[in-house]
Parts: structure tokens; C-alpha cells; sequence
């Protein structure tokens, strides 16, 4: 694929599903739909780590080591994430960010 | 074929301090485990002595003056810096166990998990200052986050704790996306992620030509990238909206910590980037991080005002001294590292002290933090009312105290730096600040008592508000050992040496 | 159209179906499915950069793991719970997303037009498929970047340790009394009656 496709499309690519993960994450009021758009917006930054790699510094691997890292980070983000999410469930009976908001002024 | 696995030679001095701290977590997690009944103080004082064993750890391993040592493919760097900057962590992380060690257990909310977990935040605040590679940086800042949003959400009946640990979390996590995508950015560029190279890749591109080589574009879009996530972090205005909410709802020596802890890991972080690897773009960066400077401290000095809650007034009052601390990082290069040490120094005893101040006065079940509770304080605990008038002072920059010399070393800094605008902007902002300081100690020596409030107090706390006071007062009166510790510690600009 | 051009451009196709789907889809359930499906159009991406790796990494701990832990979480609080009811009440910030969001995009793509990334070096067939060897990123976690894989392993300690301790205090302390739910929502009730400056919080 390196020779077929220009660098620039794979990039084009990943900032769209990243701007779809923010925009994910801004417009949704569930933590747990709010925690999806962040998984992606995660996703679309490995799909740049791995192109950059690919495409400039194919003898080394340092861009898809950091890709690597960077899944395990946001396992242990989304675990923790979850988990509070069912916490708060149980004390508010609601996962709705609107609704979980006390905290004013 | 598997191939041969050679492990380089390592030097596990460079990491010693949070090798210390990373294995003295993990036994106690599971020391605790084996300790009997529901009472957790002994595991506290077992973190302590964990700390005071660190910064023995770090003494020994120290570097020789104006010497520094890498390791591990060149990715942590053990400078004078990172010494220094270690001690005042350890320090920052020793008050916030000596207060919380009777606030748990007063508040009913005593885990074991606590303090190996403040333990494994402040491993991750030692590495942040001390990563000189871009994945070590965000895996640090990662460290740090996780454990904190779990630290947030601590106080478990409390409604509004959860509540804080959520929304640390999504905007936590948000950041970092932002974080990491400035990073791909800039490994596109650059083609590497060691802070070093990176420098080095920039003079060499931007020596070639006129042109603006594309590399260092993205890398200039990345590095915009890497501290819009920072600012997050650091609490910047406009990216500041979660301070004062999650200060608000987490435990009261987590809020401590996190008040000075993470924003002094954070800003070591950033400065190290800004000096090591992205000094060319100089003219970039300044006046972003000036317009940045001065809305953080106006905003968060206006907003202070306007506070009836002490928590919250805390939360707003730590946003604007980020302000100030951004004048300090901004003349990175000449006298950043200095002032910014200095500064931080200053400002985490006044402000450990002021939240030490502030748990005496906590009442079980209770969810204000009034300015009201602090009213003619000093007819009932004379010396508790000094304490916090100490603290409010040095938080001002009122001299005789450390906080005046660390405003006045920052500006100084500016000055001398050609920011003549951005130091009348701090000297403003300091000025509406001091109103809302000073109210609070009218209130403490003008004003009769609205309601009966018991402070109480143990050893830690005393002994925190004691060291605190002492440590505000001297370091006003003679700064003159503390300036030269900062001004020995400068930041490796190279491998090795 | 060669063909791994034409692959590129139907995966590329499907991870962004998918991406929008997940926005979308008013149902959670459906949401996480869309999201499964962007993060196996991913990995097809992965495989195209030539890192089977991190294609099985990708199946095997995002779509398998992460999402299969949405979908429980999703499950276990009940999926009306968390359905979306409220986005008409916030059309003002849903806007202001949607055009923060443009602004980022057309930023994003005309950087990614503009700025050539470093020189492409020459590519060297044999090489890339030597680097995709596993045994041989094994072999680098452990040499070259030996401390941030220990780094790694003490945020999933971290993660661990705070999943058990968000998990465990209910149990410690058990649930919340109907008193202090009372307290704490009377407190929100009296914060927003007396009319603090209420900021837009989140």
C-alpha cells in the first residue's frame, strides 16, 4: 500500500476519525458514549503513529512501539473509566453528565 | 529464529528515585493487605517513611554540579534539575499523607489503597520531570491522570466526589487524545520522539534556508498540539472549567495535592520540551504563552473573588498562580528553571498549609467550606488565625514572605527578558488578588464569629502547618540558600556530559 | 486503481461509516456495534501498513477486549439508562461542537496537504517485513525501550488497583443511606436556588 496510496490520504483519514471521535465525544451526555468517542479519537491517532512509521522511518520502530503503548494506556483508561461509570450508577441512578452535575458556582 | 536479545547497559541510578518509590508502592499494597482491623494509619506512616526513604535515594544518586546523566536508550535524564525538582515533590507528597492520615479515617473513608496510590502518582510526577523522550512523557502524564481520577472519586458517600472523579476523567481523557495526537504530529515531523533529536532536527532544518522546511510545520502544529493537552493538565484558562468542580468534589488532601503536585510535574514536563526540544520556535510559543499567562491569571484572580467557598476560592487562586508559574516557564533559556523552582517551592507550602488550614476546619458530613466559618478565628485559635494569615500573605506575594520573593524572581525573570507587558499584567492581577487574600484575614481579625466551629487538630496536621509557617517565614526572611540550590539546578541540554 | 488502493479506500470508507455511526445511532447498543466495526476496519488498515502485529493486537485487546467491556458496561447499567433522551435540550453546545469540530477538520487536512512529513526514505521491502516480525518487536520492548514497557506495566497495576477500589467500597461501606442521598441532593438544590454564578460546567 506504501507505494499505491500517498501518505497524505492515510493522514486526511485519520484526522477525520479523529474529529469524528471529538465530535463524538463533545456532542454525546453519557460517560459511556462519551468514553467511545474518546476510544476513537485514541484509534485515529495509532492509525498516524503506524502511517508515519510506514512512510518515513520504516527502520526503526519506534512509531509502532508508541502505537502499542498507547492501546495499553487506553485499556487502562477505559477500565477505570468504566468502573467509575458503574459507580456513579450506582449512587445516581444515571449516567447522564447533565443529570451528574452538583457541582456549580 | 528468535533473535538475540542483548539488554543494554543500563545505569539504575538514573532511575533510582522512582524505582524506590514504584517498589516501595507495590510491597505496601500488599503489606496492607495482611495489616489487621479497619485502621489504616500505620500504612500511612509506612508510605512516609517510604517517601523519606526516596529522598535519601535521591541525595545518594544525585549527579556532580552541572553534570547529567541518560539512560535507557537516552529516554531519562537524572540532572540537577530533576533532583531538585524530585525533593520538592517528595516534599509536596509527604504533606498530603501527613494531612490525610487522620482526614480518612475522621471522614470514614479509610482504604489501605490511599497511599500507595498517592505513592504511584508521585513516581509518575518524578518520571514526568525527569522523561527526556516523548512516549516516557505521555506514559507519565498517564501514571499521574489514572491515579488521580481514582484519588478524585476517594470519598465514597460523598455525592459530589464521584461526580469529580467523572468528569477529571472524560476531560482527562480528552486532553490526551489531544496530547498524543501533537506527539504523532511531531514524530512525523521530526522523525523521532527523543526531545533531543528533536532540537537537534530543528536547527538543522530551520539553519537550511529561508524556506519554512514541512518537518518542522508539523512539528510546530504538533508542539501547538502537545500543550493545548497540557494546558489541560496545568489548568490553563480557557482549558481550566474542571478546577475548581473537581477540586471541589474530591477528598480535601487529594484537592492539596493535585493543587500543586500534578501542575508541578506538568509545568517540569513542559519546560523541559520547550527548552530541549522546541527552543528554536521560540518566537512561536512566547506570545501564545503570554496571551495564555495573562487571561489564566486575570480570570482566575477575578474569579477568586467572587467566591463565598474556600474550596473553590483555593481551585480559582491555583489557577492564577498557573499564570504566574507560565511567566516563569516563558523565559525558558535564560532564567525559566530557576524562577519556576523557586516559585513552586514557595507556592506548595502556602498552599499545602492553607488546605491543612482549611481539613481542620472540615466537619463530618459537611460539603461548605464557608469564608464564613473562618470569621473571628483569631479570638479562639490565635495561632491557627497567624497560620493562615502566613499563608494568605505569601499567596498574595506580600513580603516578608517566600511567595513575594517568588513573584518578584518571576517578574524579574520577565523583565529582564524584555516581557515589560506580561510583568505589569502580573503585577495587576497580583494587585486584585490580594483583595480577596486579605479578606480573608479581615475576616479572621475583624469580624465576630458567624457560627461555632471546633477546629481539630492532630500530629499531622500541626506538624504540616508548623513546617508550612516556618518554611513561608524563612525562606522570606533569607532566600538567599534556596536561590542558590535553584540556581544549581539547570536542565541537561545534551546526552551525557 | 491498483488494488491496495482501492482496499485503502473501502476500508478507509468503512472506519468512517463506522465512526459516524456510532455518533448517530440514538441506542447505545447500536453505538458500541458501529464502534466494533470501526476499530475492525482499523486493523484491515493496519495490515495494509504492513503490521500484521499490531492488526491481531488491535482485534484481539480494542475490538475484543475494550469493546466486549463497553458492551458489558452497557448491558449492565441497562440500555434505557443510558439511551440518549437529552440531545435536544442541548442544541446550543451540539452546535458549537459541530463547529468546533469543522474548524479542526478543515485545519487538520489542510496541515496534512501543506506539510510534507520528513523525506521518505527508501523502502526497503525485506526490511519492513523483518521489522513486522514480533519476535523482533519483543525483542526491542525489551532493549531499547525497556522503561516505558515497565511504565506500562505499573499503569495497569494503577488501573487495576483503582477498578478494585472504585469496585470495593460499596461493599466496605455498603450503599449509600437514604439520608445522605437526601443531604446531597438538597445540597444541589440549594447550590442552584441561591444562584451562585452557575458556569457551564463540563
Amino acid at each position: 500500500m506504501i507505494s499505491a496510496v500517498p501518505l497524505e490520504w492515510v493522514l486526511i483519514l485519520a484526522s477525520g476519525l479523529f474529529c469524528v471521535g471529538l465530535f463524538g465525544a463533545l456532542s454525546r451526555r453519557h460517560a459511556v458514549s462519551m468514553l467511545m468517542g474518546i476510544e476513537l479519537m485514541l484509534n485515529a491517532v495509532n492509525i498516524n503513529l503506524v502511517a508515519f512509521w510506514r512512510y518515513t522511518q520504516p527502520d526503526e520502530v519506534g512509531g509502532m512501539i508508541f502505537a502499542l503503548f498507547v492501546i495499553v494506556v487506553a485499556a487502562a483508561e477505559a477500565a477505570v473509566g468504566l468502573a467509575m461509570a458503574i459507580a456513579i450508577y450506582r449512587t445516581w441512578q444515571t449516567v447522564n453528565v447533565d443529570s451528574v452535575d452538583s457541582l456549580r458556582g | 529464529m528468535p533473535p538475540e536479545i542483548v539488554i543494554p547497559a543500563i545505569d539504575v541510578r538514573v532511575i533510582a528515585p522512582m524505582l524506590t518509590i514504584f517498589a516501595w508502592a507495590t510491597v505496601l499494597l500488599m503489606v496492607d493487605l495482611f495489616m489487621p482491623g479497619k485502621d489504616r494509619k500505620l500504612t500511612g506512616y509506612l508510605a512516609l517513611a517510604g517517601l523519606a526513604v526516596t529522598a535519601l535515594v535521591t541525595l545518594a544518586v544525585q549527579p556532580a554540579p552541572g553534570t547529567s546523566r541518560t539512560s535507557f536508550s537516552n529516554m531519562v535524564v537524572l540532572d540537577s534539575f530533576g533532583t531538585t525538582l524530585t525533593l520538592i515533590l517528595l516534599l509536596i507528597a509527604a504533606f498530603s499523607i501527613a494531612i490525610s492520615i487522620n482526614y480518612l479515617s475522621y471522614h470514614n473513608i479509610e482504604m489501605g489503597e490511599y497511599y500507595p496510590l498517592i505513592l504511584f502518582a508521585t513516581g509518575g510526577m518524578i518520571l514526568l520531570g525527569q522523561s527526556t523522550n516523548l512516549i516516557l512523557v505521555f506514559l507519565g502524564v498517564e501514571l499521574l491522570s489514572i491515579t488521580l481520577y481514582v484519588l478524585t472519586a476517594f470519598f465514597y458517600p460523598r455525592y459530589t466526589s464521584e461526580e469529580a472523579g467523572l468528569k477529571y476523567l472524560l476531560l482527562g481523557a480528552f486532553a490526551a487524545g489531544f496530547l498524543i495526537y501533537g506527539i504523532a504530529l511531531i514524530y512525523g515531523g521530526a522523525g523521532t520522539l527523543d526531545l533531543f533529536e528533536i532540537g537537534a532536527f530543528l536547527n538543522t532544518s530551520l539553519a537550511v534556508g529561508s524556506a519554512f522546511p514541512p518537518g518542522a510545520l508539523l512539528v510546530l502544529i504538533g508542539g501547538a498540539l502537545v500543550l493545548i493537552g497540557f494546558c489541560f493538565k496545568i489548568s490553563l484558562v480557557p482549558f481550566h472549567m474542571w478546577t475548581p468542580d473537581v477540586y471541589e468534589g474530591s477528598p480535601t488532601p487529594v484537592a492539596a495535592f493535585m493543587s500543586v503536585g500534578t501542575k508541578g510535574a506538568a509545568f517540569a514536563a513542559l519546560l523541559r520540551i520547550l527548552i530541549v526540544a522546541l527552543l528554536p520556535f521560540k518566537i512561536y510559543w512566547l506570545p501564545v504563552l503570554g496571551v495564555l499567562a495573562t487571561l489564566t491569571m486575570l480570570f482566575g484572580n477575578i474569579a477568586a473573588l467572587m467566591q463565598p467557598n474556600m474550596k473553590r476560592m483555593l481551585a480559582y487562586s491555583s489557577v492564577g498562580h498557573a499564570g504566574y508559574i507560565t511567566i516563569g516557564i516563558m523565559t525558558a533559556g535564560t532564567h525559566g528553571t530557576e524562577s519556576f523552582l523557586f516559585y513552586l517551592l514557595a507556592y506548595a507550602l502556602a498552599n499545602m498549609g492553607a488546605f491543612a488550614v482549611l481539613i481542620t476546619l472540615e466537619r463530618r458530613g459537611e460539603m461548605a467550606w464557608s469564608v464564613d466559618d473562618f470569621a473571628g478565628l483569631w479570638k479562639r485559635y490565635p495561632l491557627l488565625a497567624i497560620a493562615m494569615a502566613t499563608f494568605m500573605l505569601s499567596l498574595a506575594g506580600v513580603p516578608p514572605t517566600a511567595g513575594f520573593f517568588g513573584k518578584f524572581f518571576v517578574f524579574a525573570a520577565a523583565w529582564e527578558d524584555g516581557q515589560i507587558f506580561l510583568v505589569f499584567m502580573g503585577v495587576l492581577s497580583s494587585a486584585i488578588a490580594a483583595f480577596f487574600y486579605l479578606r480573608v484575614i479581615m475576616r479572621m481579625f475583624m469580624d465576630e464569629p458567624v457560627r461555632e466551629v471546633i477546629p481539630i487538630f492532630n500530629r499531622g496536621l500541626t506538624i504540616t502547618i508548623g513546617i508550612a509557617v516556618v518554611g513561608t517565614i524563612v525562606f522570606g526572611l533569607l532566600p538567599t540558600p534556596l536561590v542558590s540550590l535553584v540556581q544549581n539546578s539547570v536542565i541537561a541540554l545534551g546526552v551525557g556530559g | 486503481m491498483s488494488f491496495e488502493l482501492f482496499m485503502f479506500l473501502v476500508t478507509a470508507a468503512i472506519a468512517l461509516a463506522g465512526g459516524v455511526g456510532m455518533i448517530v445511532a440514538r441506542n447505545t447498543v447500536h453505538s458500541a456495534l458501529f464502534l466494533l466495526l470501526n476499530f475492525f476496519a482499523i486493523a484491515v488498515l493496519f495490515l495494509l501498513l504492513h503490521s500484521p502485529f499490531l492488526f491481531a493486537i488491535q482485534l484481539t485487546i480494542y475490538a475484543g477486549a475494550i469493546m466486549v467491556l463497553f458492551l458489558f458496561v452497557v448491558m449492565l447499567l441497562g440500555v434505557e439508562s443510558i439511551e440518549d433522551r437529552t440531545k435536544d435540550r442541548l442544541a446550543g453546545q451540539l452546535w458549537l461542537s459541530v463547529v468546533l469540530t469543522l474548524i479542526l477538520m478543515v485545519q487538520a487536512i489542510t496541515i496534512t496537504l501543506l506539510a510534507e512529513p520528513a523525506e521518505s526514505q527508501a523502502q526497503n521491502t525485506a526490511l519492513l517485513d523483518q521489522l513486522a516480525d514480533p519476535a523482533l518487536i519483543g525483542a526491542t520492548l525489551f532493549t531499547t525501550y525497556l522503561l516505558p514497557f515497565q511504565i506500562t506495566g505499573v499503569i495497569l497495576l494503577v488501573g487495576i488497583v483503582g477498578v478494585v477500589v472504585l469496585h470495593q467500597r460499596a461493599h466496605l461501606y455498603g450503599p449509600l443511606s437514604e439520608t445522605e442521598r437526601e443531604f446531597a441532593e438538597q445540597y444541589a438544590a440549594e447550590r442552584t436556588a441561591s444562584g451562585q454564578p452557575a458556569e457551564q460546567a463540563s
